[in-house]
């Protein structure tokens, strides 16, 4: 401060200075010229007249040649005054552009500051060049990256129809066309400081002639670093645009161009609140809607986040919950198991517990409860889900109690059937010894009659007359036909109760068979019936199996034929077969089979079914005719099971009948 | 040649039906109602074959036949058991008890002498039967 008023004095001094020293060698010369002028001219003049005429004349000279002086430094300060003037005014009006350009930035930059959107920005700084900066017309082109159009967004000030102008010959297709292309191309600012002599925009010169726009100069805007736009300011002068003009142009350009990041990034950021905003509406309407209750709390048991289910199952209000610790939630028995569960979770991860949840009013529901640790905010959290299940508990209590009923059922009635099988078994053993009291006790009187009335018709007592031979052999029938009787029914009992054991022995078939034939053959003869036979050539002669049984179902089956044929024939054809397995395949082993056929009455299809049931003799009035005891059949049947064969019957009423046992053999060299 | 057979039955009827039976076929029969009488009988007379009941008052005709087989001099005499009993096993226990046949009651009166002769020895068979 003191530093410059000096120098501002000491500028001042100078041309003071200056202009003393020009007034002091003046004078100096003007007081040398008073003094030795007139004893110069003394000394060239003496002449007094003459010398007061010469003195005038040098008196004119002085003031002509001091006149002359005055005018020439005169015209001299002069000129440089109106210079100095006329360069302070074209550096004031210099100035003052500037000034509005400035103030065009900073408007520029206030609207920045304030703008809402792209569009309203672009409209104020096109606003701002024109009414700030001085220009005659400013406008904001937009492109969009994939297209070469050039879309514009705001214009303002004079000669806007010439935008149109541009816009309608181009058809928006800026691809190789005027001064924007190459901005965008190039990225670089384009200045044309006369459109006279503008090359690129040729084509509208007359028409930017016509709206005064004598220079204009294009700017690239840009988002995240890419050409977006093109920011074109005319000002109605030539030569308008200089060093200056274009950095505060670029610079404002620049700023538009931050302006457009910010809106972008905005803009991304409205985008992703406002997703976020429906993720969290989504999650939210998600857990209200789920059926159970839903609760996040953090490793201090403050709830952060629950479902309205929660709110409405518990009945307690939103801030209610709020101030609640989840232990507050369960009763004084299940507190400690939850305390537990809740521990297992913060240090396992998850676990799970069934309680009752106790609700405002005292109401406890059984719920299922799944607990998760999250990781929120830095904190454990527990998340957790409670599933009502006092439906399911229902379920299980009513079927517990079907279960239990159930067992008390079964035990019952496992009790009576023990009780049954213990009454069964009784009664078996009742039967078993009432069979061999009956068979023992029926055969000792059997004894005397069978053996009396055989020693007496054997005349070993003495002779007997043709009456008493018959009649002593009626007794002897009935008393055989009586044995008959007890036999069957032992039989068949010893082979419902599981006594009869089917033995392995060698015998010879041939000679069991010609020793029933022997047997049966008097029966035979004295119907006049055909009683033969056939035996296969490869029946082996020794075979190994039960030689009992095998020659019971023979002479049951061949009595039964002669019983129940009155002429013709009863056949028996042996021969090897192969033992039917339980499905009907026939490789089960070798077999044989005993076939009887006879040319009897036969018997009807609806009575095949039930001919092997016991105490059945077809036709009841047949049974007056026949003797027998109707366990015949029956017996042959069980036997040949029981033996692993097989029996069957065919028959065809009133023309004979033939009934086959197959039953498995093994040759005896077989192990 | 000894004809003498050993009848143990306890049935008086049955007892006169068999010795009849059979002392018209030539036989010799010595006959006891109960076993100790039948051992008795057995050791003094020393019978070709012995025919025993099984069912029998005091001691069964299990025990006598075992009782039986331990005499030295009667290990060989054929025992046949003369039974009513048709259960099963029967047959099976008289075998083990040491008979070497088996009959079943009512007796057949044709053929019965002829089956306990098969357990004779052939110069014992009175080989005509009536």
């Amino acid at each position: 401060m003191i530093q410059g008023q000096t120098k501002r004095r000491f500028r001042r001094s100078r041309l003071q200075s200056r202009a003393w020293r020009i007034a002091g060698v003046y004078a100096i010369i003007a007081t040398l010229w008073i003094v030795f002028s007139d004893q110069v001219m003394a000394f060239f003049v003496s002449d007094p007249a003459l010398l007061v005429r010469w003195s005038s004349y040098k008196g004119l000279a002085f003031v002509a040649f001091t006149s002359l002086l005055l005018l020439l430094m005169m015209r001299r300060a002069f000129g440089a005054i109106e210079a100095g003037y006329a360069t302070l005014k074209a550096h004031k009006r210099e100035i003052e552009r500037g000034n509005r350009l400035y103030s065009a930035l900073s408007q520029i930059n206030q609207s920045i500051v304030m703008a809402a959107n792209r569009d309203e920005l672009f409209k104020k700084v096109s606003q701002s060049l024109v009414n700030h900066g001085g220009f005659r017309m400013a406008w904001i082109g937009w492109h969009q990256p994939e297209q070469p159009t050039l879309e514009p967004l705001a214009w303002y000030g004079n000669g806007t129809d010439y935008i149109d102008h541009i816009i309608q010959q181009t058809e928006g297709d800026l691809h190789g066309h005027g001064p924007w292309d190459t901005v965008i191309t190039d990225g670089l600012p384009y200045v044309c400081n006369d459109v006279l002599f503008d090359p690129l925009s040729q084509r509208w010169r007359h028409e930017a002639i016509k709206h005064d726009l004598q220079a204009f100069a294009a700017l690239p805007l840009r988002v995240n670093g890419k050409v977006c736009g093109v920011l074109s300011v005319y000002a109605s002068e030539p030569d308008f645009f200089r060093e200056r003009e274009i950095n505060l142009l670029e610079e404002a350009a620049l700023d538009v161009s931050f302006a457009l990041d910010s809106f972008t990034l905005a803009d991304e950021r409205r985008v992703a609140e406002s997703a976020a905003h429906e993720e969290s509406l989504f999650s939210q309407a998600m857990i209200d809607s789920m059926p159970g209750i839903v609760y996040f709390y953090d490793d201090q048991g403050r709830f952060l986040r629950w479902n309205k289910n929660f709110e409405i199952v518990s009945g307690y209000s939103h801030e209610e919950v709020a101030g609640m610790h989840p232990l507050q939630f369960f009763d004084d028995t299940h507190q400690p198991l939850l305390e537990d569960s809740i521990a297992r979770v913060f240090s396992d991860g998850e676990a799970s517990v069934e309680a009752p949840f106790v609700s405002k009013d005292g109401t406890r529901t059984p719920h299922f409860f799944t607990g998760r640790s999250v990781i929120y905010e830095g904190r454990t959290c527990l998340v957790g889900v409670g599933i009502d299940v006092s439906d399911r508990r229902k379920a299980e209590d009513a079927l517990r109690e079907m279960n239990e009923n159930l067992e008390q059922m079964i035990s019952e009635r496992t009790s009576e059937l023990q009780a049954a099988v213990i009454r069964a078994e009784a009664a078996d053993r009742i039967k078993s010894a009432f069979l061999a009291t009956m068979s023992h006790e029926l055969r000792t009187p059997l004894n005397s009659i069978i053996g009396f009335t055989g020693i007496v018709l054997q005349e070993l007592a003495g002779p007997l007359t043709t009456e008493q031979s018959k009649q002593l052999g009626m007794v002897q029938g009935s008393a055989r036909h009586l044995l008959e009787l007890i036999n069957d029914v032992l039989d068949l009992s010893k082979i419902e109760a599981g006594q009869l054991e089917v033995r392995s022995e060698i015998f010879d078939i041939r000679h069991s068979v010609s020793q029933i034939m022997e047997s049966l053959k008097p029966m035979a003869d004295k119907k006049q019936l055909d009683l033969s036979c056939t035996i296969e050539p490869d029946v082996p002669d020794r075979m190994l199996g039960d030689k009992r049984r095998t020659e019971q179902i023979l002479i049951n089956l061949l009595n039964n034929a002669i019983k129940f044929t009155d002429t013709g024939s009863v056949t028996l054809t042996v021969s090897v077969s192969a033992t039917p397995g339980l499905s009907g395949n026939a490789d089960n082993g070798p077999a044989v089979s005993l076939s009887v056929n006879d040319t009897g009455i036969g018997i009807k299809p609806e009575d095949l079914s039930s001919l092997f049931q016991p105490f059945r003799q077809l036709d009841s009035g047949l049974t007056r005719q026949h003797d027998g005891t109707g366990l015949g059949l029956t017996i042959c049947r069980r036997l040949t099971d029981l033996m692993g064969g097989r029996m069957t019957a065919t028959s065809e009423w009133s023309v004979g009948s033939c009934f086959t046992a197959i039953i498995p053999i093994r040759s005896p060299d077989q192990p | 040649m000894n004809k003498t057979i050993l009848l143990i039955e306890d049935n008086e009827q049955n007892r006169y039906l068999t010795t009849f039976l059979l002392e018209r076929h030539g036989y010799k029969v010595i006959s006891a109602a109960d076993g100790m009488r039948g051992l008795e009988l057995a050791r003094n007379e020393a019978p070709a074959i012995i025919l025993l009941d099984i069912q029998l008052p005091t001691m069964d005709g299990y025990a006598v036949a075992q009782a039986l087989r331990a005499f030295d001099h009667l290990s060989q005499v054929p025992i046949v058991a003369v039974t009513s009993y048709a259960m099963v096993g029967d047959r099976e226990k008289t075998l083990s008890a040491g008979c070497n046949g088996y009959i079943e009651k009512p007796i057949n009166p044709d053929t019965f002498v002829s089956e306990i002769e098969q357990f004779l020895p052939d110069a014992h068979k009175t080989g005509d039967v009536s």
